[in-house]
């Protein structure tokens, strides 16, 4: 399995985790619990619709040139494991958390890197 | 002799200055027969002034003629008792006369009337005198009235009171009060001459010649008044006259005063209008001018335009210049200093603002290298990640 990894998207996952605004492993375990019920696309909406996310997201798109979804899961499978191993562990311990995990990644991996292609799609019809 | 007054004045009664005195009494010479004065011009007033003057030279001269009347009339009975008393000095001489007679000393009027009166007088009082009682001599004298009368009525004529003229106008004129005064005695004399003709004979030329002496100094009082009231007359004339031209020359004064002052005003009044008339030529000589206030106008409009105009003088104009000047330059100053306080502070802002933003630069940057630095290290994290993560990373 071959990922590719755009430097970019290191660097940008750099950024994202000396942002202030980025939490600690406890938050982001409760967090995490609690949207345990939700559903993948509704998780997936509440990432995208952030102000912060939105605001740069030409940024993050074009740190993610290039990459793929197994380059995405690569690139918060290392961040989870670096900064929220507790995290990893819960979603490897439960299926469910482990179909979430994989859900919410294919989410993310088709609003952010499709749209080139949906947008080409559009314009070749 | 109770009796014996109110006889002698009953016989005084009748005597000529009596009758003098019912004359004038019946002449009417009060106020009223004067003319009025009319108007009060001095003309009338002199004439008033003259005829109350001579009202009171009237009344002067009547009373002179009054007076002069009694003096003589006293005089006439004082030598008639004179006469008398010679005449019973004579009587009693003679040795037929065995009857005392004793002179009436109160009826001195009596034989100034007529001579038989006075022997009428003498049988009466010899008869009284015979009489023993009063009441007897009363009765005497009610049974002979006549004898007690002036004259006996018979022997008086009847148209004798009718001969006295009664005045039938009034007499404003001395002479003519005179003269009728004289006429009165003159037609008393005829009444008593009539009464006792006995006597006639003996006493006409005293009486003539008492009544020529009276009318002579009547006329010549007359004479002396006349000649006082026409010199009164004549210098209240000429006062008169003096008090006119006096008036006359008062008002010839005053009206050569009003024309001088009438002649100076009109003069006056030429020398304004000359003065005038030259102002007004000058004014027209000159250009016309405009009116300060309308200048004040311009002058304020050209001012409210920017453009500097100024009434006054050099100096005060320049000094307006140099304080507007200076009052320019402080407001510059001031507004230049205010723009450097503005300035200074934006600059400050500025400086503030750039540290701060060097600052978040500084601090971008850091986070910037510290998120390079982390990307770095989760890049090399793949190798020794674990494999709970290996396994997240995998299975797409």
């Amino acid at each position: 399995m071959s990922s590719y990894v755009n430097p970019l998207a290191w660097e940008l996952a750099g950024q994202l985790i000396n942002s202030p605004q980025f939490p600690n492993e406890d938050i982001a375990l409760r967090t995490f619990q609690s949207v345990r019920g939700v559903s993948s696309e509704t998780i997936v909406q509440l990432i995208l619709t952030d102000a912060r996310v939105s605001a740069h997201i030409d940024l993050i798109r074009n740190a993610f040139d290039g990459m793929d979804i197994n380059g995405l899961a690569l690139v918060v499978a290392t961040v989870l494991d670096k900064h929220f191993p507790s995290i990893v562990d819960a979603i490897n311990t439960s299926d469910a958390d482990l179909t979430l995990y994989k859900d919410v990644i294919i989410g993310l991996s088709n609003n952010l890197f499709n749209v080139e292609k949906t947008e080409e799609v559009v314009h070749d019809e | 002799m109770a009796k014996e007054p109110a006889v002698n004045n009953k016989k005084e009664s009748k005597s000529p200055v009596a009758v003098a005195k019912e004359a004038m009494e019946a002449t009417p010479t009060s106020m009223d027969s004067l003319p009025p004065a009319l108007s009060l011009d001095p003309t009338s007033v002199v004439d008033a002034v003259q005829e109350t003057i001579l009202k009171n030279d009237f009344n002067l001269l009547r009373q002179d003629t009054v007076r002069t009347a009694r003096l003589k009339t006293e005089m006439a009975r004082i030598e008639a008792e004179r006469e008398l008393e010679e005449r019973k000095s004579k009587s009693s001489q003679s040795p037929s006369s065995t009857q005392k007679v004793q002179p009436l000393s109160s009826s001195g009027l009596l034989s100034a009337i007529t001579g038989s009166s006075t022997d009428k007088a003498a049988m009466v009082k010899s008869v009284l005198d015979s009489l023993e009682s009063d009441e007897a001599r009363l009765q005497f004298i009610d049974k002979h009235p006549e004898l007690f009368s002036n004259a006996s009525p018979q022997s008086l004529p009847q148209t004798a009171p009718l001969s006295i003229q009664q005045p039938s106008q009034a007499y404003t004129d001395s002479l003519g009060i005179a003269s009728l005064l004289v006429e009165q005695f003159r037609a008393g004399m005829e009444i008593q001459r009539a009464a006792s003709p006995s006597v006639q004979s003996q006493q006409v030329p005293a009486v003539q010649d008492l009544v020529q002496s009276i009318v002579a100094n009547f006329k010549e009082i007359n004479e002396k008044n006349a000649a006082v009231y026409s010199s009164l007359v004549k210098d209240m004339q000429e006062q008169a006259r003096a008090d006119k031209l006096e008036a006359m020359q008062k008002q010839q004064e005053l009206g050569e005063r009003v024309t001088s002052l009438l002649i100076e005003s009109r003069e006056k009044d030429a020398a304004y209008l000359r003065q005038q008339n030259e102002q007004l030529r000058e004014a027209l000589s000159q250009p016309q001018q405009i009116p300060v206030t309308q200048l004040k106008s311009l002058f304020e409009e050209i001012r409210s335009n920017g453009l500097p105009v100024s009434m006054d003088s050099p100096e005060q104009e320049t000094l307006r210049a140099q304080s507007a000047r200076e009052d320019r330059k402080l407001d510059h100053q001031l507004k230049l200093e205010e723009r450097e306080f503005e300035l200074r502070k934006l600059r400050e802002e500025r400086e503030r603002l750039q540290e701060e933003r060097r600052l978040m630069s500084y601090k971008t940057v850091g986070t910037f290298l510290n998120g390079v630095i982390d990307g770095k290290r989760l890049s090399k994290h793949v190798e020794s990640m674990s494999p709970a993560a290996s396994k997240l990373a995998g299975g797409f």
